[in-house]
């Protein structure tokens, strides 16, 4: 808690310095607006439903993508893990994938799935799902020898030796990957948005670009930083967290 | 039970031979150690053995069946204790009789006998991450005894522990040997240890591994490893040693010397 005030003065000490700056600077405000500017901006946009509202699309196609991301990352980075003639054919593809920033599949996706949903949405899957995979491939591919041995030994096999011992053993490093891809997928959907799709956060600043309105521009920065925040620390990261405890791995 | 047969096990990594012509008999109920010097192959006899690798000539019978693959009739301990992290200590050890399709009510009550028996009972609850490694090698042990199997297959699996609580495992699992009578394959790298627990020592060469000699221990239990005759044995198991640490070391320094063939057998330390 005593962390959490001494974040919150800071947050708040740097609020009070760019508004100091901004005022003794005499800089413009299309240069750059004053905190009381944006916070305005914020909540007008917030109590008229706008910013909710692309706070709702955005979220939406998040969990749509990185759902999916999900589903196929994590079975696909298991087969990986486990069947070495996989591992280097796809596994080799998806390392050189990973070189890709995923809105680089933005102009394949508008020409399969066009100025619609899926084309964002597919765009938010691959974002999210190169890390997934190559993550929960190293997870599986570094669980001690000993201990699958050990399960073996005790009967287990099939989809008992997969699902009792395997993913629980390998499920720290699992969740590492999915934290990752969140951020990934968070950015591949912020680019997208900016540059085509209707709705969401993305266009909320892009609005700001084109009206000029430079507190709106930041309003919109400062929130996917929030959200994105929000996320990656206040869910994931506790997740993350109680699981390294449980399974011991915070220790030594 | 039967005993088990190790009959002419060979093993081939690549061109590599690693065990040639094992042949040992262990009788039900025994107590066998096997030492010999790194690398010999020790750890792939009790993988042949246990069914997690497989021999590129002969066979091992267990109960008159030919190993084919890893089975709880079989267990194994390892120089780690591998316990699942995510489970707590009782489910660690109810985790293989689960696995045998006894119902949870029974298999906790069994899980918990054991672990009074390894006098943890305190830390059914627990986290493995929150034992002292000797805790940890004994709730192995607790696991590896529950589903009451006839063959215990161990591979160093004191050899992390300082000395005062690898002797007081030494303790445990005679006591528990006793009490259950399972079939022990116990790799080492200690002497003494197996002079103290083995009821015979088998004795690996290496380059490629064989069994060099097998010396009875007809020593009365529990025994004492400061006890003179246990030393007088390992001072033998010792020296039939020393020949073979002395290749590997001629080996490691000059590996030119000797090549890659293999020396003609019972060629011993005479490089
Ligand atoms: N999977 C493998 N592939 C290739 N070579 C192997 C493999 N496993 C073991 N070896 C080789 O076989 C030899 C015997 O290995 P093993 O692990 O059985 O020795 P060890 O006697 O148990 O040694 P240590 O006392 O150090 O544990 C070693 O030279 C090792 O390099
Ligand atoms: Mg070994």
């Amino acid at each position: 808690m005593a962390l959490f005030l001494k974040r919150v003065a800071f947050i708040a000490a740097l609020i009070a310095l760019w508004d100091l700056f901004v005022r003794f600077g005499e800089i413009p405000t299309y240069v750059f607006p004053a905190p009381l500017e944006v916070g305005k901006n914020l909540w007008t946009n917030l109590v008229s439903g706008s910013l909710p509202l692309a706070i709702l699309v955005s979220m939406k196609r998040l969990f749509i993508g990185y759902g999916l991301s999900v589903l196929a990352g994590v079975p696909l980075g298991i087969a990986l893990g486990r069947i070495p003639a996989l591992s280097w054919s796809v596994g080799t593809l998806i390392v050189g994938l990973q070189a890709l920033p995923s809105i680089c599949w933005l102009p394949l996706a508008l020409l399969w799935f066009g100025l619609s949903e899926n084309a964002i949405l597919f765009v938010v899957l691959l974002g999210a799902l190169m890390s997934i995979v190559t993550a929960t491939e190293d997870a599986i591919r570094t669980v001690p020898p000993n201990t699958l041995r050990a399960a073996r030994m005790m009967g287990a096999r099939g989809h008992v030796l997969y699902f009792r011992v395997l993913l629980p053993a390998a499920f720290p490093g699992i969740l590492t990957g999915l934290k990752l891809g969140w951020i990934f997928a968070w950015r591949a959907l912020m680019a997208g948005e900016l540059l085509f799709v209707a709705g969401g956060i993305g266009q909320y600043l892009h609005t700001g670009r084109e009206l000029n309105d430079m507190a709106q521009v930041l309003a919109a920065m400062v929130s996917i930083i929030a959200l994105g925040l929000a996320f990656d620390r206040l869910i994931l990261g506790r997740i993350e967290q109680q699981v390294r405890a449980r399974w011991g791995l915070d220790r030594s | 039970m039967k005993p088990i047969y190790i009959q002419g096990v060979e093993k081939r990594f690549g061109e590599r031979l690693v065990l040639d012509a094992i042949d040992l008999t262990i009788a039900p109920g025994e107590f066998v150690c096997i030492v010999g010097p790194s690398g010999c192959g020790k750890s792939t006899l009790l993988n042949v053995v246990a069914g997690l690798e497989f021999a590129s000539a002969g066979r091992v019978l267990v109960d008159d069946q030919p190993v084919k693959g890893p089975g709880p009739d079989r267990t194994v301990m390892f120089q780690e204790a591998t316990l699942f992290p995510w489970l707590t200590v009782l489910e660690n050890v109810c985790f293989p009789l689960s696995l045998a399709g006894v119902s949870a009510e029974d298999a906790r009550a069994r899980a918990m006998g054991m672990l009074r028996l390894v006098h943890l009972s305190r830390f059914a609850s627990s986290r493995p991450h929150e034992l002292s490694g000797g805790m940890r090698q004994r709730v192995a042990l607790a696991r590896a005894l529950v589903g009451r199997p006839g063959v215990l297959l161990m591979d160093e699996p004191f050899a992390a522990l300082d000395a005062q609580t690898r002797d007081a495992m030494h303790i445990e699992v005679q006591r528990l040997w006793l009490e259950f009578k399972p079939t022990v394959l116990f790799v080492t790298h200690n002497v003494r240890e197996a002079v103290e627990l083995g009821d015979r020592v088998a004795i690996l060469e290496t380059l490629p591994g064989r069994l060099k000699e097998v010396i009875e221990v007809r020593l009365p239990r529990p025994r004492d490893p400061n006890d003179r005759d246990v030393n007088i044995l390992s001072a033998r198991v010792n020296r039939a040693l020393k020949d073979e640490i002395d290749k590997v070391m001629a080996l490691e320094r000059d590996p030119d010397k000797t090549g890659p063939g293999i020396p003609p057998r019972g060629a011993g330390g005479h490089i």
